[in-house]
This record gives C-alpha cells, structure tokens and sequence, in this order.
C-alpha cells in the first residue's frame, strides 16, 4: 500500500488530519482484501501472461485480480449491452406470443450485435454481411445476360 | 511427428473459454463461433492496453513497478471512451473515492462467481535447467542473454521433440556433448561430420585433379564445374576425412 498524497480540506467531509488518511487507506485495504475473495472469470495466469506480456510488474496478486476483475467487468458490460440489442429486435418483430418464447430461450451472440456493443465502447469491429458465390449473384437476369 | 500448438494459441483459446463463460453468466446460452473470435480478442487487447498504460504511468513516475495508481489511472484512460460515472482520480483525494474502483466494488457485490472452468497448469521453468554462461565456455556472454541453442549432428538444433535441419544437411547420429563442447570456436554452434557421407567432386581451376590424401593443405580458389561458384577454402584435413578439431574454418567435402 503507497501512502497517499496529503489531503486538502475541499471534497473531504472527514478532517484533513492523519486519521481520516488511515480510515481511507483501511477501506481500500479492505476492498482489495474482499477482491481476494472473490475469484474471477478470467484465471490469474492468463491475466499474468498477458500482463508481463505487455510489461506490467508488480509481485502484489490484489493487483493482478483488480486487472482480471476490471476485464470482467469490461466484458460482462458489453455482453450486456449486446443482449439488450437481441432482446430489443426479437420484441420489435411482432408475432404471436408462443414464437417469441420459443425465441427468448435460445439467445445468440451474433457479430451483428456484438460490433454495435463495442463500437459504444469504442471499438470497431467490421464483418462481412454475406458472401457471395459468384459475381452476378443477385443482380436482376436483364444486367446478368449483358 | 506432432506440432505443438504455439504459446499464443494456448492463451487465445483460455481466453475463448473465459469471454464464453462472461457471456454466459450475463445471459447468453449461445454464441456465434466469429462474435466469440472477436470477443475474445477485444478482452485479451484490453488486458494488454491496460497493462501498457499502467507500465507508462508507473515509468514516468519514475518507478518500474506499477502500483494502484498506476492500474487507477490505465482504467481512466481506457474508460474514457464511453465515459463512467463521477470524477476521475485526483492526486488530492483518497484512491476510495475514485469512481472507477467505486464501479468496480459495486460490480463485485451484485455479480455472482464464475470461476473458471479448467484447471490451467502452472508452467514453472526449474532453476537447474537454464545454462548461466553457457556450458560451452563462452565467457564473453552475458549471462542475462538466453541459452544458446543446443546443436547436434550437422546443423540440427535439438528442441524436445522437434529436429529441425539448420542450413541443409542430413539427420546425423547421435553426437557426444563433450565432444562438441571442446570445438567451441565462439559461434556456439559445433559442425560434426558423421561417419557416412556422400561422395563429392570437385573441379578445380589451379593445379586440377582431386585432392589426395594425407596431411595437405589447399590454399586458394576453387571453382566448380559449370556452376561459376568461386569458394575459397582453407582446411586441413587427414585421410579418413575427419576435420581436426578447432582448426578448420569451413566444412569442405572431400572426394573419394
């Protein structure tokens, strides 16, 4: 744990004096003690490879589990983000009730979805729309017999 | 012969498993096998982006560790695009007031545990087996530089169970360590010549004919037949063919 910096009186409803520093510095310790506990998707050594793959050090294993957890939560936000946009759809396409449960059980993570998740984040994914066999495919028979 | 999967097809595909098991916990049963790809690849940039930053941050601070801040500060950045709530980390206030950890403590408690599926098998490389300044006598390595590659037969570097052939050349017999420890002549690599070899002509322009036996010494350009090349050679050789241990310059086949 690094000391903070001194803290100034403006933002602080606590008095600026070392207690208040020890009761801030106690509850991060605690929030990294409770990010022990819990034990995130993303296992600890893959995130240390990628970690010590792009330079990062630091022997302390809260900090790798904040990174793996930060990650998660990344992830987790845009999967969410793209479910709302399946959920969305399959409520705009009107049928009879009976189809749209059958629908609501087999939620599918497709590209389309996905690259619009992620272009909120700012990332942006592009995919092909389809793939075509030939060169006239789907041009109308008069331009396809020139 | 198998091919090992390389290093970064075993961590694309942990990482795979992970972003699925993300995804499914957030509700999804399925996946598309491309969104999964691309998914995947987005969490293992983001663990790499924000390693960078926290490298960054930590060096021009001066330090080479990295420590909260730095990870605080990484966050910030790469969450800036879509924004989060409150005010970022000011070096004023206590790191437990900044948001981005308040959204990440919030994130812990309403989120269940989705542990990983697998067991992933630590990769613990033993002391014992890294060759600090090298066994073949080269001093003038550093010793923080990375072993030299073990070279058996003629030209092939031994790799567990993969032979690769360095520069052509056939797959020799099994070769004595020690032997080829004592040719060291500063290249780290020994040339041994097997027992069996092919027959070779050469042509030369000078003097003409082949080269006899006994103890001689060629000194002097030599081109072969139609071909153009000019090789200048210089080896001693004795009658067998065996080249004499840390003389010779360049492996010359000899005829007959």
């Amino acid at each position: 744990m690094n000391a903070t910096s001194q803290q100034q009186g403006q933002g602080q409803q606590q008095h600026p004096n070392i207690e208040g520093r020890h009761d801030d510095d106690a509850a991060l310790s605690e929030f990294l003690a409770s990010l022990m506990d819990y034990t995130p998707t993303i296992p600890d050594e893959l995130v240390e490879h990628y970690l010590a793959k792009s330079g990062f050090q630091c022997p302390d294993v809260r900090l790798v589990r904040l990174v793996a957890v930060a990650t998660q939560k990344f992830i987790a936000d845009v999967a969410t983000d793209a479910l709302q946009q399946c959920k969305a759809r399959q409520s705009a396409v009107i049928k009879d009730k009976r189809e749209k449960q059958q629908k609501d059980k087999r939620l599918i993570l497709t590209m389309e979805d996905l690259s619009r998740a992620l272009h909120e984040h700012g990332v942006n994914v592009k995919h092909q729309e389809y793939f075509a066999d030939s060169p006239s495919a789907g041009l109308d028979p008069v331009s396809r017999d020139e | 012969m198998t091919c090992q999967p390389s290093e970064s097809d075993f961590s694309a595909t942990i990482t795979r498993i992970a972003v699925a098991q993300i995804s499914q916990s957030v509700g999804y049963s399925a996946a598309q096998t491309s969104a999964l790809d691309a998914l995947a690849s987005v969490a293992a940039r983001y663990l790499g982006a924000v390693a960078r930053y926290a490298a960054a941050s930590a060096n021009s601070s001066g330090r080479t560790q990295s420590n909260i801040f730095d990870i605080v500060i990484a966050l910030e950045e790469l969450g800036s695009v879509q924004g989060f709530l409150g005010a970022p980390n000011s070096s004023s206030q206590c790191l437990i007031s900044s948001s981005i950890l308040k959204e990440i403590g919030r994130f812990l408690f309403y989120s269940d545990e989705v542990p990983f599926a697998q067991p992933i098998p630590r990769q613990n490389r033993p002391a014992e087996s890294r060759k600090i300044g090298n066994e073949m006598g080269l001093k003038h390595v550093p010793g923080w530089l990375p072993d030299m590659p073990v070279v058996d037969g003629m030209g092939i570097e031994k790799e567990g169970n993969e032979e690769r052939n360095i520069g052509g050349g056939f797959v020799g017999e099994e070769r004595n360590q020690s032997r080829m420890a004592k040719m060291g002549n500063g290249r780290g690599k020994g040339f041994q010549l097997p027992e069996k070899r092919g027959k070779v002509r050469f042509r030369m322009a000078m003097g003409g004919g082949n080269w006899g036996f006994g103890m001689e010494r060629r000194n002097g350009v030599l081109s072969r037949g139609g071909i153009g090349k000019r090789i200048l050679c210089e080896s001693w050789s004795d009658g067998d063919g065996n080249e004499e241990e840390g003389n010779k310059k360049r492996v010359i086949k000899r005829s007959r």
